[in-house]
């Protein structure tokens, strides 16, 4: 993937185009515009109800849409595509659910250097170094062997939440 | 009464554990073994592929499998293995060995069974885990491997191990088609003496009850140790202080 050379022509690592999406007959997204450009911080804001996850869930396609248009570094993730396809792009789109979905049956530094092991086949014990790393910039190095149940409050949790999906901004 | 029991399994222990092995086909207790071994571990891969093919989302593999759930749920097992064992040689004219129909007939049935519950496992856990493998990039398989079925499958251990220990009760049934496990040898020996019906199959109950209670032992111990590796008891590190770390909450 020639991630490098698209960046440079495409300064916007998200843009989103006219998007329409509906449940039946209930107009959730309406022709929503918006651009997030690399290394930008974007907070959306709006009453529940309003939105605001569906919006973020239709831009790693955890959602489908209507009508319009959401590139993430110049490619269309709605465009027809085939599954593996999809999961490589997702794989690449870091995503921190409201109720984080970590995965219980995995220590710490197992949620964050799972996927890197199974989705992109990085070595083990390089993913392992890395996801240490992570857990070491958001202050969970010392709970990288623990389960999740184990680890503590919802703010460690969304600290690990962060440092896995931070491991695949790095590629 | 217990020197009887204890003069039954002097004279005939042998039978009992071997059947007429090696003059005859192997039988007893390392038959019923065999058998009880082989169906549980063919019937708990089956079991698997039964409840994905429920749970897809292509009505060529749901549709057959949820038939062939449904009937064999509601038919006796009894009824099954005298299907299997007059009408496949009927209608494919081969002879197949007592013990190969008892063997498919138990994984079907259990396998059946057994996917009601991996199913059950899989839907308890919610989208959740499956949407947040998903996001990492996992395929739908991907994710049931990595994500989904350890879950499901730890959290259904007792109703799995269930399933198990009936199936091992369950291989008796193979005494009507002359599958020579234990309780066929057993009812050999009762042949035998004729006078002593209680005490041979007391012995048969007792050995069925302890093969039966070993397997649910060692299916606590491994739950147990599991619970512990989750629950963050078996770490080294010092223990974390839940009460000091809980202060903080930012979701309702």
């Amino acid at each position: 993937m020639t991630l490098s050379d698209t960046s440079a022509q495409q300064p916007q690592a998200i843009r989103i185009a006219n998007v329409y999406k509906s449940y039946g007959d209930h107009p959730v997204l309406k022709n929503i515009d918006a651009e997030v450009a690399r290394g930008e911080v974007v907070v959306i804001c709006g009453p529940s109800g309003s939105g605001k996850s569906t919006l973020i869930r239709t831009i790693n396609r955890l959602e489908e849409i209507s009508s319009g248009v959401i590139s993430f570094d110049g490619q269309n993730i709605h465009a027809p595509m085939r599954t593996k396809e999809l999961n490589l792009l997702r794989s690449r789109i870091g995503f921190v659910f409201q109720n984080f979905n970590l995965f219980p049956h995995l220590s710490v530094v197992e949620n964050v250097s799972m996927s890197p092991i199974r989705v992109k086949g990085v070595a083990p014990a390089e993913a392992h170094d890395k996801a240490l790393k992570l857990l070491d910039r958001v202050g969970l190095a010392d709970k990288a062997n623990a389960y999740p149940a184990a680890a503590g409050s919802d703010r460690t949790c969304a600290r690990h939440g962060a440092a896995g999906h931070a491991v695949r901004r790095t590629d | 009464m217990i020197s009887d029991i204890t003069a039954i399994i002097s004279d005939y222990w042998l039978l009992l554990l071997i059947g007429q092995y090696p003059n005859g086909p192997l039988g007893g207790l390392a038959n019923t073994l065999i058998l009880s071994a082989f169906s549980i571990a063919l019937a708990f891969p089956v079991s698997i592929l039964f409840a994905l093919a429920r749970l897809s989302k292509w009505r060529l593999l749901r549709w057959p499998v949820t038939a062939l759930v449904y009937v064999t749920r509601g038919v006796p097992l009894l009824m099954l293995i005298l299907w299997s064992y007059f009408l496949v040689p009927l209608w494919t004219g081969a002879d197949v060995p007592s013990f190969v129909t008892m063997l498919t007939t138990l994984v079907v049935y259990q396998g059946a069974f057994l996917s009601e519950v991996v199913r059950g496992g899989i839907v308890a856990l919610g989208h959740g885990q499956m949407e947040a493998a998903k996001a990492l990039g996992h395929s739908y398989l991907g994710a049931m491997r990595f994500v989904i079925l350890p879950q499901a499958l730890y959290n259904m251990i007792p109703s799995i191990i269930s399933t198990f220990v009936s199936t091992i009760k369950d291989t008796t049934l193979g005494y009507v088609i002359n599958v020579p496990d234990l309780t066929f040898a057993a009812s050999q020996v009762n042949n035998q003496l004729l006078t002593q019906p209680f005490q041979v199959f007391l012995i048969l109950a007792v050995v069925y009850y302890a093969i039966c209670w070993s397997l649910t032992h060692v299916a606590n111990v491994i739950e147990r140790r599991i619970t512990r590796r989750r629950a963050g008891l078996t770490d080294r590190a010092k223990p974390v202080s839940l009460a000091m770390s809980k202060i903080v909450s930012e979701q309702p």
